[in-house]
């Protein structure tokens, strides 16, 4: 759990990302509004197996090949699992995207579907 | 004739199955007794049925949702439920002396107990929690899964850890699901997939049978016996996307007494259902996604939503929209129009009722309890010459 420590969750990040949890799912507006940054992914969410690994790519695809959700969520604890939240999640972003593409990460196109 | 010994859940969709695999066994003339709770056994069983008594005892556990659902099913659950019936299981099989245990999969004392007393066992999947090992992928939750497994082991008063995962039988595993929803299995190997194990149960004659027009069709909506206040939500939700169908359908809603207040003339809520006897005439079924209705509804060929809450639902509602069967929708997120929605696709494009059909079709072939019966009776006949592998093995070993 380094990353979660290391660094201060940017907010503009952190409503990009609840933006592609609100595409992976197929949800509402008002579903999008209920997020925070403390949000489980798991247990307040409810976010599956496929709609992770959809995140994922979806991250991957906008923050550079270095940025593996999936794979990071792979090596954690079933406790830690239950406990990512999406300010988590953003910092682990921050932490691995390329640096050329800062930008998509403060305030960049999000890809479409 | 052989001896049969079978440990499942106090679960209804556990029991429903195992309990069809055990009258197709009599039927071919062996002896099956069960060890469990004698009051929830016994109306699933019938009077003859030979019951190891354990009295039923609630554990924790299973409230949960996601990775936490499954966090809470094996420590508060799983775990505690295997320690309380060891003893009983241990004397069940002291006493009865089977040829076979018949284990469901998550009943670990079972599995515990056939290796303690050098006995051939087989695997039950009622779920489809473990086909496949979905937490493959997620190597720490797979540890902690093994070390929940090898408390039970240590419990039993077995040395070391256990020699192989206690969910997976080395000899045999069924699984009441098929081929034409799960696809080519990966895992176990053992694996004999025999489609829904369906058989008859007392028939409930004050359902008001009368209700039913035979010019609308006809839904159910069961989401399972589930006390959260997300199953209200859901319910309350189902209810005003039912409202302004009463023209084309009725729909009976499976749901304890006094959750849905003054229901439209369409809609029938009852806390019990006959869904077997109900199956033939239904259009359509709203589920949860628990195996046990997945599988009595593709056995009927009767397509489905399915709003999937936690454990192997997930699985099985991706199954059952793969196959064309059914749709899938998230269940606490659902509001009452795309329920609506999704429900009028799924009654009125006639492909998801030919889908079902296939899958009904491969679920006739695959030969339901009768042929898990075939299995089990292969394997007790194979289990002397098991057994003397397993006492070589064992003098091995040791």
């Amino acid at each position: 759990m380094t990353v979660s420590e290391t660094l201060p969750p940017d907010p503009e990040l952190l409503g990009r990302i609840a933006g592609l949890l609100q595409e992976v799912t197929g949800e509402d507006g008002e579903w999008l509004a209920l997020i925070g940054p403390d949000t489980r992914l798991d247990l307040d969410l409810l976010i599956d197996s496929v709609e992770l690994a959809s995140l994922s790519v979806a991250l991957e695809r906008i923050y550079g090949g270095s940025v593996d959700l999936a794979g990071y969520v792979a090596e954690l604890e079933i406790d830690q699992i239950i406990a990512l939240s999406v300010a988590e999640v953003a910092q682990y972003v921050a932490a691995h995207c390329d640096s050329d593409r800062q930008g998509a990460a403060s305030g960049g196109e999000v890809g479409g579907r | 004739m052989s001896r049969f010994l079978f440990l499942s859940l106090p679960l209804s969709g556990h029991v429903n199955p195992m309990a069809a695999v055990a009258q197709s066994l009599s039927r071919l003339g062996h002896e099956v007794a069960w060890v469990g709770s004698e009051s929830f056994l016994r109306p699933a069983l019938g009077p003859d049925a030979l019951v190891y008594p354990i009295p039923l005892r609630v554990h924790r556990g299973q409230a949960d949702l996601g990775m936490a659902a499954t966090k809470s099913r094996w420590a508060g659950y799983i775990v505690p439920h295997a320690k309380y019936t060891l003893p009983g299981v241990e004397q069940a099989v002291t006493e009865f002396q089977p040829d076979v245990l018949v284990v469901d999969q998550h009943a670990v004392a079972g599995a515990a107990m056939a290796h303690k007393y050098g006995l051939v066992w087989a695997s039950v999947a009622p779920t489809t929690m473990e086909l496949n090992r979905p937490f493959l992928a997620l190597p720490k939750v797979e540890a902690w899964i093994q070390e929940q497994m090898a408390k039970v082991w240590t419990l039993a008063g077995l040395p070391g850890l256990p020699p192989h995962d206690l969910r997976f039988s080395p000899y045999l595993l069924v699984a009441f699901t098929g081929v034409a929803l799960t696809g080519e299995l990966t895992y176990p190997q053992n694996a004999e997939l025999v489609g829904a194990a369906v058989t008859a149960r007392a028939p409930d004659p004050n359902f008001p049978w009368d209700w039913l027009d035979p010019d609308r069709k006809h839904v159910l909506i069961t989401v399972g016996t589930l006390s959260m206040d997300s199953a209200t939500v859901f319910y309350r939700r189902a209810v005003e996307a039912l409202s302004p169908l009463g023209d084309r359908l009725q729909a009976v809603i499976v749901a304890p007494e006094g959750v849905i207040t003054d229901p439209p003339e369409h809609v029938l809520v009852r806390p019990r259902v006959p869904v077997l006897e109900l199956m033939p005439k239904l259009d359509a079924v709203v589920s949860h996604g628990g195996l046990n209705t997945v599988c009595e509804a593709m056995f009927h060929g009767v397509p489905l939503v399915v709003a999937p809450i936690k454990g192997d639902q997930a699985i099985n509602a991706a199954q059952v929209e793969r196959a064309g069967a059914g749709i899938r929708i998230p269940f606490a997120r659902i509001r009452p129009e795309p329920l609506r929605k999704t429900l009028l696709t799924v009654l009125d494009d006639p492909s998801y009722r030919a889908a079902a059909a296939r899958v009904r079709e491969s679920f006739r072939e695959a030969g339901g309890a009768p042929a898990a019966a075939e299995h089990l009776q292969a394997l007790a006949l194979k289990s002397g010459t098991i057994h003397d592998g397993v006492r070589e093995h064992h003098e091995i070993t040791t």
